[in-house]
């Protein structure tokens, strides 16, 4: 009677042994089918980017400072003095919708008129030009239907003398905005 | 019953107690020896330093008249290190139709040359060649193209960076 339970302790203290072996070489295995696969991913990195494309509406001119000189070598007698200047250049660039450029003098009421006229050479195929005539500080549209584009054009201006006005100066600060419509 | 159990496991530890004590007294009589071999697997591993590359295109990175604005990052860095010889790291992007075009140089590498300015598309690309058998770091300038005719927009990337033989 006695055998039976030292046979039962024998055959526990067996299947105990049998399962730490189990467990110990499937721990092994384990471990070392982790570590090659940790091996193997090493050579490879990542890296998280991103980027946003804000609108922009990008214009600059030319030409900062322009002067038109209306004298002797200007006059034509069938035709009323006047100067005319064309060295400034309007360019833009922006990547919105329905763009529109507009002009504005800061003179309220000059004594000579000032006349502003684009050539839209380079300024895309959709876009249209109108010629302003200073009149007043109010903002006129130059040049509507601008879209995702990038462009330029040449300014001309052009100051009238009549002869009955006599001589002076008049000094323009001329803004251009590139603006939604 | 127990007790005989108790004097078996005595005398089998004690057996084991003595045979070790015969095996010190045996290895004092002479000498022993064995061979040892050591393996070394080729071995690489690469990392991105830095994190997270944000960037952005606004009004500062255009110029009134050009199509094509720009903007840069260089806030992120690659190390590296291999045992093995003539690498290689490639580049690549999981986007395969980005809006944008993103570029990719690797600047002032502590070895290897870097390669031509890379375009990031998703199939790897060259960034830097030539790597011995070393330990290195680059950092890496990132270039975003937008042309003003392509509008507003935001584009996600994961780069991934792979070292292979040259």
């Amino acid at each position: 009677m006695q055998r039976q339970p030292i046979r039962a302790t024998i055959e526990t203290m067996r299947q105990n042994i049998f399962h730490s072996a189990l467990f110990l070489t499937a721990s092994i295995l384990a471990f070392t089918l982790a570590s090659s696969e940790a091996m193997a991913q090493r050579n490879i990195a990542q890296q998280y980017l991103s980027f946003q494309v804000h609108e922009v509406n990008k214009i600059d001119v030319s030409a900062k400072s322009v002067r038109l000189l209306v004298d002797a070598s200007t006059i034509d007698l069938e035709s009323l003095p006047n100067a005319v200047n064309s060295d400034g250049k309007l360019l833009w660039t922006t990547n919105g919708a329905d763009k529109k450029i507009t002009v504005v003098s800061s003179r309220v009421a000059g004594r000579y008129e000032l006349k502003i006229t684009p050539s839209l050479a380079d300024a895309g195929s959709e876009a249209m030009a109108k010629e302003i005539v200073f009149k007043d500080d109010q903002p006129r549209d130059l040049i509507v239907g601008l879209y995702r584009a990038a462009g330029q054009c040449s300014i001309v201006l052009s100051a009238t003398a009549p002869v009955e006005v006599g001589e002076g100066s008049d000094l323009h600060l001329i803004t251009y905005t590139l603006t939604g419509i | 019953m127990a007790n005989i159990i108790n004097i078996a496991w005595r005398a089998f530890w004690t057996s084991i107690m003595l045979w070790g004590l015969m095996s010190v007294s045996l290895a004092q009589k002479g000498t022993s020896s064995h061979t040892v071999r050591i393996t070394v697997s080729e071995i690489t591993n690469v990392q991105v330093v830095g994190g997270f590359v944000s960037l952005t295109v606004d009004a500062a990175s255009a110029v009134a008249g050009q199509d094509l604005m720009t903007t840069a990052d260089q806030t992120t860095s690659l190390a590296w290190g291999t045992n093995g010889g003539s690498k290689k790291v490639t580049a690549a992007t999981n986007l395969a139709a980005p809006t944008y075009t993103l570029k990719l140089l690797a600047v002032n590498p502590t070895q290897g040359v870097p390669a031509p300015e890379l375009t990031l598309t998703n199939i790897a690309g060259d960034l830097l060649l030539g790597i011995a058998r070393s330990m290195g770091t680059c950092e890496l300038r990132y270039t975003v193209e937008a042309l003003a005719s392509l509008g507003t927009g935001t584009d996600a990337h994961v780069i991934t960076f792979t070292i292979v033989n040259q």
